[in-house]
Formats: C-alpha cells, structure tokens, sequence
C-alpha cells in the first residue's frame, strides 16, 4: 500500500509540472475541438495531431495524445446531444436519449451528466490501471519469445472478430499490415527489403504517414462528401447544466454499471470503447423499471454509454502499457509514439521508468478532471465552433495533416506515402474491408517477426514449441477456439439467408 | 464479362482477388531477392514468406466467400475524392520549390471542391486566415524551420 503511494506522489510530481499540464490542456482541448465534427473519431484525431509529439519528449508527448484520446470521446458526445450526430463512433448510442432530451430543452442537463459520467468512468479505469498494471507486468516478466508471439495473434484475432464484417476479411487486413511492417532494415541480417531504391524507406514505412492517409485523410473525402445537415444549434446556457435531485438520484447506478462495463470491454484486445458503449446502454434498458422512457430522452441512456466509452478507453491503457501489445489501432499509435522516442512498452517498463508510467497514469487524472472543468464553462465555445460550416473545416484539416506530416522528416516522400495509403483507405472501404486491423498489423509486424524468429531459434527451429509451453499454448488454443467460433457463427448466420434467397 | 454477374458479392471478389495478386507478388519477390535460411536460423526472406503465403490462403477465402453470399453495391463521390488527392498532392509538389504560403493557398482552393462549394471570396479569405494560422502555429511557435515563400527561378 505505502508502495502505491509512493507512486501515485512519483507520478503527480512528472504530471503536475508545468509542461505537462500546459500538453494536458492542450491535448484535451483539441481533442474535444476534433472530437465534435463529425466524421473525424479518436482514431483520426489522434493520427492528426501525432506529427507534433516528434517535437517533445515522450511523457509530454504521450501526456498529449491521452489528453486528445479521451477528449475526443467527450467532444463526440456534445455533437451527438445537440446535433444528434455523432462525433465518434463510440457517441452513437449517446444520441439515442441525448437528442431528445435536448429536443426537451434538457440539453444542458445532458451535457453535464455526460461530463460526469465520463469523469466517473475515466477515474474507474484508471484506479484498475494503478492497482493492477504492476500485477500484470510482474506476471508478464516470465513471457518468453513464444508468449509474446502467441499474446500477439491472439491479438489478431480478437481484433478481427470484433471489427465489422467478416473476420477473414479482418484478418486479411491485419495480414496486409504485417506485410507493411516488412519494409525497412531486417534487423538480424542488416539487409534492407522491399526497398525499391527508394531511400526515404530504409528505416520501413512512416507510421505517420500511413496512419495520416488511411484515417485523416480518406476520412475526410467521405465526411466532405457527405450533405451538410443544415440542422440547428440551440444554445445552451450555464444555468441550464445544473441537474435535478432526479437526475443525479436516477445516473448513480448507470455510472456504475457503465464503468464496470466498460473496464471489462477496455481491457479486451480489439473492443473498445464502441461495443462499451452498447452494451451499457442495452443492460440500462434491461434493468429499468419503466424501459419505455429509454429513446424518449432518458438521462439513464446518456450517462451510461459515455461513462461506458470512457471507462473502456482507459482500461484500454493497460494491456497497451503492461504486456507492449495494443488492443485496438489508437493504442497500436500510441505505442508507435513511445517507439519513436526509444521506449518499448512492455513488462519491464513499470520498473525500469516508473516515473514514465507513475505520470502518465496520474496526468490521465489530471486530464480526466481538465475535461471536466473545462467543458462545463466553455460550452459557449463549443456550441459556437459546432455552428461553422464543415466545408470551412475540411480545407484547414487538410493542410494541418499536410504540414504536419511534412515537419517529421522534411521529406516531399512522407507526403506522397500519405497520398498512397489515402488511395489504399479508399480503395479497402469501397471493397468493404475493415482498415482498423492494418494499423494494428502494422506496428505489431516486426515485433511479431523477431519474437518468432528468437523462439524458433530457442527450439532449435520446433514449431511446437508454440504450442508446448503452457502459457503460450493456452493463449493458441484460445485464439483458435475463437476463430473456429466467429468462423462458425458466420456460416450459420448466412445459410438460413440463403435458403430465403433460394 | 457475363461470369461476374453469377458472383454475389463483387466488392469482396475485387478485394480478395486484388490482394491473392499482391501476396503471391510478395511471397515470388522474397523468394526471388532474400535468403530463406533454416526454421532454428532463419534468413531475412523465411518470414515474408510466410506472410504471404498466409495471405494469400486469406485471399483464397474471401473469393470463395464472396461467390456464394450476397453483398452491395458503392458508388465512388468523384469529386470530393479527387479534390482531396489532389490537394495533398499539390502540397508535396509545391512545399520545396514554392514553400509554405503558396503550398496552403493552392490547397486551400484545390479542396474547397471537396464539400459543398464556397464563393471566390470565402475561399480566398479561408486560405489567408489558414495560412495566418499555421505560419503563426508552425513557424513563429513551434519554430520548425519552414520556407515560408521560396522562388525556385
């Protein structure tokens, strides 16, 4: 116990200094800046603003980016409740009783809950993260070559079950990821591959550039292409936000069951904040005493999904930072970001730069509680920027992305390579594949590479060595038995269609 | 072409068929270009290889999937999509010979075509307040040594 509170003062000292908390700021507020249009989620946000980590060190830059993650989150949230649109993906349950509350003029009350909710679901997966982080990381250590090669395509798997459409389509995605990952130096024989003369990629593909064309950018030809809905904004004023005896009597117990929700889905490769989010919302439903209140504007419906997404995006933290293996392409960035500055994620980080870890965790806090504060006053401003016309935003968008990714490296070629994977975003949404899964692929490929080369070298080149070794052998069978069952699923979800067909 | 009407779902048929070229390109490259060497040490071309055979197997399920199920059509917006490439392309042309200010106003009325058209003016007026604003942001407060105009001739 005096342990955890020795970290938890190592970890205020590196948050609460001046430049973190300035990034903090800066992160949160851009975030839920990004968060509120529509059609640019966590994922663009997050690959939008990586370029200006490369600046900083990587606490600040990883205080940053956490700030953007979960402010995004929230700025969803306000688009959905006053515009019925969501912001992010993992908003879109939001809508369901936050539009019509604001339809009510309750939007204020909507508003306020759902910061609170997600203070609420944020704090829960945090204290998860600092009570059971070092208990992972510990058990984590004995992880050999094998371990970490199986915990990755268990990874695979899971995040191809879980994406949208079919899971042989994810995994193809994963793998095209993978293939991605090749490009660049092999580090065992120094030789470099798939090169193609081009100097710029002796070091492999940039992860900003790619992560820029794929989301930022493909996204934005699809939200620009889309009709401006021309709805109107009410205002909201401070006054409105306060909440009744009611309200706040009626969000204790979906807080609370949102935030166990969504820890539980967090800390699952591949889920996330989406599923969270609907799942707390459909378990609301489900334990209401008046269910027919849900859809008409019932703040039960708001404060359990966002406190769902929120408690889940945290959680999400904790295999990313303990085991160095991400669950969902935004974590898969964020351990890009501590790649770029020499730091690998993994069990031996918590030990070795507690005060990394220690700050990161707390300033999730201090972020956490930003949110809150800063969200409250200025919802002003946020109803204000909701009202610019989207065709004004997409052109300043872009040339951000453009000079953000150029600031890297100085080099025309990170700009062409953005060019080419927008292309591939486009091309892999118009066939119906899922993109997410690529990202994740990508940043894992070449730690899957050298794992299974030092494993196989380990066993004198037995493949069963996957499979013998209890740990990594457990991890197989599950990530078999799931591919077997989603595979399974599918089929016999589309027999009885055919039949119909027939 | 009267075979593909008997597939059901075409999107997933391109995709597969698209990415069963690409792999098996992958796995002839490695092959062709890097040693294998043996399971216990294995050579710089052993897991690309691997990658592509595997996805290339991928590739064979999504065809044989695609044949039997049904899927939807799409329908490419042309011009928000070549409004958007084309910006980003002008940008990595213009950056080096041009520098910061003509690279954003150029982009900037290239990808107004994206969304619903703006008036010249507005235009006109959102590339100078972009252009205020990251030469403000870029250049005076991250310091990044950015041409801000340069004249190639």
């Amino acid at each position: 116990m005096t342990d955890l509170f020795g970290n938890v003062l190592l970890g205020l000292s590196t948050a609460l200094t001046l430049t973190n908390l300035t990034f903090c700021l800066i992160g949160v507020f851009l975030g839920t800046l990004l968060g509120m249009i529509p059609g640019i989620g966590t994922l663009v946000a997050v690959s939008l603003l990586f370029p200006m980590t490369y600046h900083m060190d990587a606490t600040s830059a990883l205080v940053m980016l956490a700030g953007i993650y979960y402010g995004t989150a929230y700025g969803g949230s306000i688009a959905s409740i006053l515009l019925n649109l969501p912001g992010t993906p993992a908003n879109a349950v939001a809508c369901l009783d936050g539009y019509p509350m604001s339809n009510n003029g309750r939007a204020g009350v909507a508003l306020f809950m759902s910061a609170a909710g997600s203070f609420v679901g944020g704090s829960f997966g945090i204290l998860l993260m600092m009570l059971f982080s070092p208990v992972i990381a510990e058990n984590a250590l004995r992880f050999g070559a094998a371990e970490f090669f199986s915990l990755m395509l268990m990874g695979f798997v899971v995040a191809s079950t879980m994406s949208e459409g079919s899971t042989v389509k994810g995994l193809a995605s994963v793998v095209l990821g993978v293939s991605f990952g090749l490009v660049g130096t092999d580090l065992n024989s120094g030789i470099w591959r798939f090169g193609f003369g081009v100097l710029d990629l002796m070091d492999g593909i940039s992860l900003v550039a790619l992560a820029m064309g794929l989301f930022g950018v493909t996204e934005i030809v699809f939200a620009a292409s889309a009709k401006d809905s021309g709805k109107t904004v009410q205002d909201v004023s401070l006054r409105s936000m306060i909440p009744t005896r009611d309200d706040i009597r009626r969000s204790w117990g979906p807080m609370a069951r949102g935030s166990g929700i969504g820890a539980f889905f967090g800390t699952l490769p591949g889920t996330g904040g989406l599923i969270a989010s609907f799942v707390a919302y459909a378990v609301e439903k489900r334990v209401a005493k008046e269910p027919e209140r849900f859809g008409k504007g019932a703040i039960e419906g708001v404060v359990a999904p966002e406190t769902a997404n929120n408690a889940a995006d945290q959680a999400a933290f904790i295999p990313t930072m303990t085991l160095g293996i991400p669950g969902s392409a935004t974590m898969a960035i964020m351990l890009g970001v501590l790649m770029i500055n020499g730091i690998t994620p993994g069990p031996l980080l918590i030990k070795e730069q507690p005060d990394l870890f220690w700050g990161l965790v707390m300033s999730f806090w201090v972020g956490n509680i930003m949110l809150l504060v800063l969200n409250i006053p200025l919802i002003g401003l946020w109803v204000r920027i909701l009202k610019i016309p989207s065709n004004l935003l997409y052109p300043a968008v872009l040339v951000f992305v453009c000079i953000g990714v150029f600031s890297v490296n100085y080099s025309p070629t990170d700009i062409w390579l953005v060019l080419v994977f927008a292309v591939l975003g486009y091309v892999l949404r118009m066939l119906d594949f899922p993109v997410a899964p690529l990202i994740l692929g990508f940043v894992l490929g070449p730690m899957l590479e050298e794992n299974f080369r030092r494993a196989l070298l380990l066993s004198n080149g037995n493949p069963m060595t996957f499979f013998d070794r209890p740990i990594s052998g457990t991890i197989m069978v599950i990530s078999a038995a799931l591919l077997v069952w989603s595979i399974w699923s599918a089929l016999r979800r589309r027999r009885p269609q055919q039949q119909a067909a027939a | 072409m009267s075979w593909i009407s008997g597939i059901g779902d075409k999107r997933s048929f391109t995709g597969g068929v698209i990415l069963l070229i690409y792999s098996v390109g992958l796995v002839l490259y490695a092959l062709e270009n890097y040693q294998l060497g043996t399971p216990s040490y294995m050579g710089p071309g052993m897991f690309p290889a691997l990658v592509g055979s595997v996805l290339s197997l991928l590739a064979i399920f999504v065809i044989f999937n695609a044949v039997g199920s049904r899927g939807t059509d799409f329908h490419i917006e042309w011009r928000s999509l070549l409004a958007v490439l084309g910006s980003v392309g002008a940008f990595a042309l213009l950056i080096e010979p041009f520098g910061l200010i003509p690279s954003i106003v150029v982009m900037t009325a290239i990808s107004s075509f994206a969304a619903e058209r703006l008036g010249l003016r507005a235009t006109a007026l959102l590339a100078v307040a972009i252009a205020v604003l990251t030469v403000g942001i870029f250049h005076y407060g991250l310091k990044l040594r950015f041409e801000i105009i340069a004249w190639p001739f």
